[in-house]
């Protein structure tokens, strides 16, 4: 995962891992993307609002990288700002993404949800 | 422009009616006018034309009697016995007598013995008598023709033995001894005499003086007897050299003589009638009419016309010329006002419709640019939902994460204990930020002034950022220049400490290594604080929307600090502005100065020199 706040970072990273998931996660998304592994994530979790790089051109890198990868978004904005007017974001399906803040036990059933739902 | 063009057309085709109007107007005034002075120069024409018949006839008929008078006194006269006795003396009496009943035409009365020679003479006395007694007159043709037919006889112009020309008129004196033809013996011839120039003056007198015509009398052979103002032409003949050369020369146009020529020559046939002929450019009417005596043609009378008419009836066709004239300058006046009103008001409509049109338009702008206020402040209101929920739900899902995540993982207590209060802190200074806005836009941000050096203010700030830098990022140095100085300003403490930790934490976030420089000086009336730093610079884009809300170049603010700063030190009075230190050279670093008023130097000077120097 990818995100510029350290907390939303550390809480959802130690939230996961505790449910067995295994994350890598990056605050900088240049970052991220240098130390990107094709063919090796089952999902990408990308927060949208961040300084370095936007979340939506960070997805196009990805999926340049890894076509069949799964990604979700992670959002604490308003869906109705122009940030989300982003055409990417508008053709991934409609449950892609989370919305924080977000219970740790609900976290999770979304995590599920989308790994199964969303290609 | 095409309005003008509109509206110049409009008067050109109103200016047209109105002119077509004046001009139709005129022209069938001016016909009607025309047509007036005509008839009533026709009706006056044939005034003149009925009057001169009239008169020639009247005339004649007076003339006529008159000479009827006298034949019938020659008739009485070579009846009377005196002069069948030859009784000379009676005989005097009784042709005096006559003389004396026609003295207003004849000259005088004359006996004429069987052979032509003078018997008698009126009103003479012995001497003359003596003189004339036997004259010879017996070729006169008023002798030889009574003599002859025994009738009465009208001579034609005679010039008598004294020169003067003259008219006579002669009796037979017949002996009536015995019964039938044979009997009728003649004894001598009365003859009544007539001055051209008394007949003359008796047709002048019988002319009407109103009427303004002349008089022309011939005698049956065509000699002229009299005519009015040509004495001159009296005993030519009328179709003679000297009569007809003066009547071409007097001829406008030359075919009148001819008509002239005409009329004269029917007239001496005996005819009446009259006609119309120009004589020196002017229409005359010329009526003629024979004098018959006895049913005989003696002489022939002619009234001459001019058709001219009467001094008031041309003064009133001159008067109604005027009338007409002044009607149609009218016409042309009314119609030019008429047509100045229309383009002035033309041209006030076009004024009116120009002003309210340029309103309508200022209406219109001030409309769109309100519209594209209310647009902008609506993006505001999204964007700054938008940030809020971001910078609220951010710290909220750090501090609800690791409220759970506490419980599960004991060993990391003390951090996440630290991290819930660093997020709490963000949400309280968000809080804080939002309401400071609200205060600014709603008008009721209060200070609470008081009295303080500046420099200890700064001081205590630096303070406290210094530690805080010092333990997380070793690379950047903070340094406060005093430069010995008291800089005292009354305001608000915590609102301007508040301002101060703003300009520090943002370059603080945008110097990753390097030196932040906080100074303080006095310039003129004004207290400045500047803050420097070595940093990424200000991006050149957002430098005019600096201190707007929502401009953050950082994604990790609420793009409220310095909007909610600039609003501070403008409620003290000050300005804040901001600029990069090298303009070409990214990350060389910006600088933020605000500037504060100070107070006067006499309230300042009583602490000075007590501040120490502390870097």
């Amino acid at each position: 995962m990818v995100d510029d706040e350290a907390d939303v970072n550390t809480t959802i990273r130690q939230v996961l891992e505790d449910n067995g998931f295994n994350v890598d996660s990056y605050e900088d998304p240049h970052l991220a993307l240098k130390n990107f592994k094709p063919n090796y994530y089952d999902l990408v979790i990308i927060d949208i609002k961040m300084p370095q790089m936007n979340g939506f051109a960070f997805h196009r890198e990805v999926k340049a990288q890894d076509k069949e990868v799964k990604t979700c978004f992670l959002t604490a904005g308003e869906l109705q700002s122009d940030h989300y007017s982003d055409d990417t974001f508008s053709s991934l399906p409609a449950n892609c993404h989370i919305q924080i803040p977000i219970e740790n036990k609900r976290l999770i059933e979304r995590i599920e949800e989308i790994m199964t739902e969303v290609k | 422009m095409l309005k003008k063009e509109r509206i110049s057309k409009t008067n050109i085709v109103i200016l047209a009616v109105v002119a077509t109007v004046a001009v139709g107007v005129s022209i069938f005034l001016y016909q009607y006018s025309t047509f007036t002075s005509n008839k009533i120069g026709d009706i006056a024409s044939q005034e003149v034309r009925s009057n001169a018949r009239i008169e020639v006839h009247d005339i004649s008929q007076i003339l006529a009697n008159k000479l009827q008078t006298v034949a019938a006194l020659l008739q009485t006269l070579a009846e009377a016995p005196a002069l069948h006795n030859n009784e000379y003396k009676r005989a005097d009496i009784v042709i005096n007598n006559r003389q004396h009943s026609s003295g207003d035409l004849t000259d005088f009365y004359m006996w004429l013995d069987k052979n032509g020679k003078i018997n008698w003479l009126s009103n003479i006395n012995e001497t003359t008598y003596q003189k004339y007694k036997g004259t010879d007159l017996s070729y006169r043709p008023y002798f030889t023709i009574p003599k002859n037919t025994h009738a009465v006889y009208y001579s034609s112009l005679i010039e008598s033995n004294d020169k003067v020309p003259r008219l006579y008129i002669s009796y037979p004196v017949i002996n009536m001894t015995g019964s039938g033809t044979n009997t009728r013996t003649l004894t001598g011839v009365v003859v009544a005499s007539i001055r051209l120039e008394t007949l003359g003056n008796f047709l002048k007198n019988q002319l009407f003086p109103q009427f303004n015509s002349t008089i022309g009398l011939l005698d049956r052979n065509g000699i002229i007897l009299y005519a009015t103002g040509a004495q001159q032409y009296v005993g030519e003949y009328v179709f003679g050299d000297k009569f007809q050369s003066v009547l071409s020369s007097s001829s406008h146009p030359p075919e009148s003589k001819n008509l002239l020529n005409d009329l004269i020559s029917k007239s001496l046939q005996g005819k009446i009638g009259s006609g119309d002929i120009f004589i020196n450019g002017k229409m005359n009417t010329i009526a003629y009419q024979p004098v018959a005596v006895d049913g005989k043609n003696f002489l022939t009378l002619y009234i001459s016309a001019q058709h001219s008419l009467a001094t008031d009836v041309t003064a009133l066709i001159n008067q109604q010329e005027y009338f007409t004239t002044l009607i149609i300058a009218m016409l042309g006046a009314v119609a030019m006002i008429i047509a100045f009103l229309v383009f002035s008001w033309n041209k006030r409509l076009a004024t009116v419709v120009n002003t309210r049109t340029e309103e309508l338009k200022m209406a219109i702008d001030s409309l769109a640019t309100a519209n594209e206020q209310l647009k902008i402040h609506d993006k505001m209101q999204t964007e700054f939902i938008n940030i809020a929920s971001h910078e609220m739900k951010t710290p909220t899902q750090a501090i609800l994460g690791y409220s759970k995540l506490i419980q599960r993982h004991p060993e990391k207590r003390e951090e996440m204990i630290q991290a819930i209060s660093r997020n709490a802190t963000r949400l309280q200074r968000l809080t804080n930020d939002i309401l400071d806005v609200t205060r600014i836009e709603s008008r009721s941000l209060k200070l609470n002034r008081e009295k303080f050096n500046l420099n200890v203010l700064i001081s205590d700030v630096v303070d406290d950022y210094r530690n805080e830098i010092e333990k997380s990022n070793g690379r950047v140095k903070l340094l406060h220049e005093q430069l010995n100085q008291i800089i005292y300003v009354e305001a608000d403490k915590n609102r301007l400490s508040q301002v101060i930790s703003n300009l520090l934490s943002n370059a603080i976030k945008f110097t990753k290594e390097g030196t932040i420089t906080v100074e303080a000086e006095i310039k003129g009336s004004k207290a400045l604080v500047t803050i420097k730093d070595t940093g990424q610079g200000i991006d050149p884009e957002i430098i005019p929307r600096l201190f707007s809300k929502f401009v953050a170049k950082s994604e990790s603010g609420t793009g409220l600090g310095l909007f909610i700063s600039k609003s501070i030190v403008e409620a003290h009075g000050g300005r804040i502005w901001a600029g990069n230190n090298h303009s070409d050279v990214n990350g060389r670093g910006a600088t933020f100065t605000f500037s504060l008023p100070l107070l006067r130097p006499t309230e300042g000077e009583t602490t000075a020199g007590t501040a120490g120097a502390n870097t």
